[in-house]
């Protein structure tokens, strides 16, 4: 009698549990998508020298001949983003204002880590900022890193430029 | 007349009389064999050892492009309470067509992923009544540490930053080593004599691989993390799994 209602037991208990393992694992699908952020950007805030007034600024990538390539969106509200130069240890930007005047040109010399991510991801580059020189001496006054990672982190604010040719 | 009912009536009570005393030999000696077979199953530490295949593996790899996995596994039934276990299988994972961060494949684009894993740890069950049988129905916790030797080959992955005009294919190959721990719920039950089938759910956890460095020849280095592990799966992916098994106990 004991042995025949453990049977039952057993075999319903069994029963139960295998239909719900069933159902997970019928919802328990391995996804295609690419779950890591690929934007990897830094971030730049410009200022006036004597006054500390933030000015508008976004930069544009520029080639070796000095030629514009592209301009870099801006995607947070008082930073200009720049992207770095995968293949490069240097990277050479224009700053220009919000009306597309140029305020000076810079050039951040950096350390590459390319990664390969994940199938669904492929491959971004990670960057280390050693220097940033100002290239236009006459407007440029001076610069500082405040953060020299530009990961997939968005870290807001990796470095700050001060000008002071105008005001 | 009267003669003929007493001899019908004498004829039943003969039949009935052996019918009922063979009842009670019969029915002693199931007893005694029952005593017997209690007697050596419960006085035992080792009852044998259980082979086991999972069949999710072949049946996902027949409705799934790309993906091949099978393993076996064995474990030792140490008084119906303990079962010590190895598992061991082989995966082949194609997950080129997985590549759609946004960007559009360069031709001749895949990833494939293939290797060994294996898996040793031990199971608890709960279902242990002490009747003296020699397969029982398990209802388990365990715990797995789990490694796979891989081999993974990459083909014409993008690397592309608009900002710099860069747009390039990489082709890199090479071995991983991954590792995980595994925790598992599992039910088996024995369907017909030593057969049992059963479900496990398993959880994955704590999956490391190593990350190979390989320098490229336009003198980039690229670090290359594992994207996918025979035995664990997509890192990318769920950690929840379900395997169903059939298997034979061997007392």
């Amino acid at each position: 009698m004991m042995r025949k209602t453990y049977d039952m037991v057993s075999r319903r208990v069994v029963g139960a549990l295998a239909s719900i393992a069933l159902l997970l694992s019928l919802t328990m699908c391995e996804t295609d998508f690419c779950n890591e952020n690929m934007y990897v950007v830094g971030t730049l805030r410009a200022f006036h020298k004597q006054s500390k007034s933030q000015i508008d600024v976004f930069l544009a990538t520029m080639d070796a001949n000095g030629d514009t390539i592209m301009y870099v969106d801006r995607t947070s509200g008082s930073y200009a983003n720049f992207s770095l130069n995968p293949e490069s240890d240097t990277s050479r930007f224009y700053v220009l204002s919000a009306d597309t005047v140029t305020l000076g040109k810079i050039a951040i010399v950096h350390t590459n880590r390319s990664e390969f991510v994940n199938a669904e991801c492929g491959v971004r580059t990670l960057s280390t900022i050693d220097t940033v020189l100002i290239e236009d001496a006459t407007k440029g006054d001076s610069v500082a890193i405040l953060m020299k990672d530009v990961d997939e982190n968005y870290d807001n604010g990796n470095i700050e430029i001060f000008f002071a040719g105008f005001e | 007349m009267k003669t003929t009912t007493m001899g019908i009536s004498r004829f039943f009570l003969l039949v009935l009389s052996s019918l009922f005393i063979s009842s009670v030999f019969a029915q002693k000696k199931g007893e005694t064999e029952v005593v017997e077979e209690w007697n050596n199953t419960t006085s035992k530490t080792f009852y044998g050892i259980s082979v086991y295949t999972d069949i999710a593996g072949p049946i996902t790899s027949m409705f799934k492009d790309g993906k091949t996995d099978f393993s076996f596994g064995v474990d030792a039934d140490i008084c119906h309470t303990i079962y010590p276990t190895f598992e061991a299988g082989y995966s082949k994972y194609d997950a080129t067509e997985s590549y759609n961060y946004g960007l559009t494949q360069l031709p001749g684009y895949s990833y494939t992923c293939n290797g060994s894993y294996y898996k040793i740890g031990v199971n608890f069950n709960f279902l242990n009544d002490g009747r003296g049988n020699k397969v029982i129905p398990l209802l388990y916790i365990g715990a797995k540490f789990a490694f796979s030797p891989s081999h993974f080959d990459i083909e014409n992955v993008r690397f592309h930053n608009e900002y710099w005009n860069v747009d390039k294919g990489y082709s890199v190959s090479g071995k991983s080593l991954c590792r995980w721990a595994e925790f598992a719920v599992g039910l088996r039950y024995p369907i017909a004599k030593f057969f049992c089938m059963g479900v496990e759910g398993k959880l994955r956890e704590f999956g490391s691989a190593k990350t190979k460095t390989i320098d490229m020849s336009d003198g980039v280095s690229l670090d290359v993390k594992q994207s996918y592990s025979p035995g664990f799966g997509n890192f990318n992916g769920s950690k929840w799994g379900v395997k169903y098994t059939i298997g034979y106990f061997f007392h």
